[in-house]
C-alpha cells in the first residue's frame, strides 16, 4: 500500500479504536449516564470506521467485510438495533468475494451478539409503540393509551439507549405534555448520537424558541446561522420560524434583523428544496414577512395563498399565523424532503 | 525449553508505569484501572504488590515459563491519569460494573503488557472489537498482524484452554481455530489471562 494512503487510514482507525476502548471502559462501569455516553462513542466510531475505507482506493473484499462487521458492532455495543439491522444487510452483501471459511470466522464474535439484541428489540417493539411511531408526532391518543405508549417507549430506551429516533419520539411526547427540559434533553441525546442528522438539527431550530430561554435560543440559532446558505431546506425552514418567534419579543431594531434573517433563509431554502409540502411552508413563511415588514398583521389568507389551505381550513379564522406554522412545521418540516423523495 | 519441561520460570518485573513508554498513552488510559481492579485488595484496602501472573508463553513447539511481576506507584499511576486509583476502587466494589466489560479491559491492560515485555519494540496502533484480533500492530489490508485477548476472572488454565480450544465434542468455537481459518492474518497471537488463579497463555498462532 502507498505509504500516504497507509497513514492516512491507519490514523483515521485509530481513532476508531481508542473512542471504542473508551465506550468499552464507560460500558464496564454500568450507569445509566456512562452508558449513554458509551453509546454516543460508539456511533461516532462507526462513522469514522466507514471514512476510513474511503481513504483506500482499491479496497479488497476482505478488508471491507471487516470493516461492516466492525461497524455494525459498534451499533450492537452502541445499543442501537436499527441501524446495527441496517449495517447488517451491507454486511451480507460485502460477504461476496470473500472464502467462506474467513468470512464465517470473521463474523464468528458479532453473529450471536447482534441475534441477540435482535430479538431483544423484536421483544420490545410492542405493537402500540410501532404503531405510534408510524404515526408520526402529530397523531392524538387517549391519556390512557398515552401512558401505555410512553411506558413502553421508557422501557426500549432503557434498554436501547442509542436509538436516535427513539430519542426524537420522546422529545414529541414531552412536547406534548409541555415539559421544556424533558424535549429538550432528550431531543440533545438524539442529537449526540447522530449529529449530522439534518431532520434532528431541525427539529432543535423548532424547539429551541419553545423550549429554551431567549438568550439560550439565541445562543443555539447563532450556531446554525452561518451555515444557512448552505443548508438543508428544513433547516432553513425552521431556522427562518425560529427568528420569527425570537423577533416577537425584540426591539423594532433587532425584530428588522431577525426578520431579515429569516427571509434569507426561507430564500435559501426555496432554491434548493424538491418538496412540494416544504415549498409550500417556505412560502407561506415568505408572505408573512412581507406582511410584517409592511406593517400589517398577517393573518390566515397568506396560508392558502401559499397552498395550505386544507390545514388552514381546520384552524380557527383568528388563530395566529406564526404558531400556526411553528407548530405544524415542527411536526411537518423536519424530515420532509426525505419523506417524499423516498 | 521444551514443552513438559520443569524448570523456573523466566521473572519479568515490569512496573505499570512502563506502559506509557512502551506505548502509545491512548491505548494505555483507559485499561490501567481494570488492571487494578483485579488485584486483590489486602488489610488496610492497599493492593497487594507484586501483581504476579504465571505466563506460558508459547511460540511454536517451544513453551516457556514466564512469571510477569506487576509492580506500580500509585502517585505516578495518579499523575499520568488522573482519578485512576478511584476509579479501580469503583471498578472493585461497584455494584452496577459489568464484570464482562472490566475483564476484557483488565486482559487488555495485561496484554499490551505482554506485548511490550515479550515482543520488546511492538507498538499498538489500532484495536477493534467487533472481530478478532482485538489489539493490531499492522492494519495493511488482507495482512493484519496482531494479538486475539481474552480474560476471565476464574477457572485458571482450563477456563483459557476452553477459549483457545472451544468447548464440547468435538471442540467448537474455540479462538485458535477462528483464527487459523483466517486468510487475512498474516501474524496473530493469542493473549489470555485469568484472574484467579493468576494465570495466562501467550501462544503464537501465525505465522
Amino acid at each position: 500500500m502507498n505509504p500516504v494512503v497507509h497513514d492516512v487510514y491507519e490514523l483515521s482507525l485509530a481513532s476508531s479504536g481508542k473512542l471504542k476502548l473508551r465506550a468499552k471502559a464507560l460500558l464496564a462501569e454500568g450507569t445509566p449516564d456512562t452508558v449513554f455516553r458509551a453509546c454516543v462513542l460508539l456511533h461516532e466510531a462507526a462513522r469514522i470506521q466507514r471514512r476510513a475505507l474511503q481513504a483506500l482506493p482499491a479496497c479488497p473484499p476482505v478488508t471491507l467485510l471487516s470493516s461492516r462487521v466492525e461497524e455494525c458492532w459498534c451499533f450492537v455495543e452502541g445499543r442501537d438495533p436499527l441501524r446495527a439491522a441496517g449495517t447488517w444487510g451491507e454486511m451480507l452483501q460485502a460477504w461476496e468475494g470473500v472464502e467462506d471459511a474467513t468470512a464465517g470466522a470473521i463474523l464468528s464474535r458479532l453473529a450471536p451478539l447482534f441475534k441477540a439484541v435482535q430479538q431483544e428489540f423484536a421483544r420490545l417493539a410492542t405493537p402500540r409503540l410501532i404503531a405510534s411511531w408510524n404515526a408520526g408526532p402529530g397523531v392524538s391518543l387517549s391519556r390512557i393509551e398515552d401512558a401505555k405508549v410512553r411506558k413502553d417507549l421508557d422501557a426500549m430506551l432503557a434498554r436501547f439507549p442509542g436509538l436516535a429516533n427513539f430519542w426524537a419520539m420522546r422529545c414529541h411526547l414531552a412536547e406534548r405534555d409541555g415539559d421544556k427540559p424533558g424535549a429538550w434533553d432528550a431531543l440533545g441525546r438524539a442529537r449526540q448520537l447522530d449529529p449530522g442528522d439534518a431532520t434532528l438539527a431541525a427539529l432543535a431550530l423548532g424547539l429551541a424558541p419553545w423550549a429554551l430561554p431567549p438568550a439560550d435560543a439565541e445562543q443555539h440559532l447563532a450556531g446554525v446561522r452561518g451555515t444557512i446558505e448552505g443548508a438543508a431546506p428544513d433547516i432553513c425552514l425552521m431556522y427562518a420560524l425560529a427568528e420569527v418567534v425570537l423577533a416577537r419579543g425584540a426591539g423594532p431594531d433587532e425584530r428588522a434583523l431577525r426578520w431579515g434573517r429569516a427571509r434569507v433563509a426561507a430564500g435559501a431554502g426555496l432554491a434548493r428544496t424538491n418538496s412540494l409540502r416544504l415549498r409550500r411552508y417556505l412560502t407561506a413563511v415568505q408572505f408573512l414577512l412581507d406582511d410584517l415588514f409592511a406593517g400589517r398583521e398577517p393573518t390566515m389568507e397568506i396560508l392558502y395563498r401559499a397552498g395550505l389551505g386544507e390545514a388552514a381550513a381546520m384552524e380557527k379564522p383568528d388563530a395566529s399565523v406564526v404558531d400556526f406554522l411553528t407548530t405544524h412545521a415542527r411536526r411537518v418540516g423536519p424530515g420532509a424532503e426525505f419523506g417524499e423523495a423516498a | 525449553m521444551s514443552r513438559g519441561t520443569e524448570a523456573a520460570p523466566r521473572v519479568i518485573p515490569y512496573a505499570l508505569e512502563q506502559l506509557f513508554v512502551d506505548q502509545s498513552s491512548d491505548w494505555v488510559i483507559d485499561s490501567i484501572a481494570p488492571v487494578l481492579a483485579w488485584v486483590p485488595v489486602g488489610s488496610p484496602g492497599k493492593r497487594q504488590q507484586p501483581f504476579r501472573f504465571e505466563v506460558e508463553h508459547v511460540e511454536g513447539p517451544v513453551v516457556e515459563k514466564v512469571r510477569i511481576d506487576l509492580r506500580w506507584d500509585e502517585a505516578a499511576l495518579d499523575r499520568a491519569i488522573p482519578g485512576v486509583v478511584d476509579h479501580a476502587r469503583r471498578l472493585h466494589e461497584g455494584r452496577s460494573v459489568q464484570r464482562e466489560h472490566l475483564a476484557e479491559l483488565a486482559a487488555y491492560g495485561l496484554t499490551f503488557v505482554a506485548i511490550s515485555t515479550l515482543m520488546p519494540g511492538r507498538r499498538v496502533v489500532h484495536m477493534q472489537m467487533g472481530m478478532a484480533p482485538d489489539i493490531l500492530f499492522d492494519l495493511t489490508p488482507g495482512a493484519l498482524r496482531g494479538v486475539e485477548t481474552a480474560g476471565r476472572t476464574s477457572g485458571g488454565r482450563a477456563a483459557l484452554a476452553a477459549v483457545r480450544n472451544g468447548t464440547g465434542t468435538p471442540a467448537r468455537g474455540g479462538k485458535r481455530a477462528q483464527l487459523l481459518a483466517r486468510a487475512d492474518l498474516a501474524e496473530v497471537h493469542l493473549s489470555l489471562w485469568c484472574a484467579a488463579p493468576r494465570v495466562s497463555i501467550m501462544e503464537r498462532l501465525k505465522p
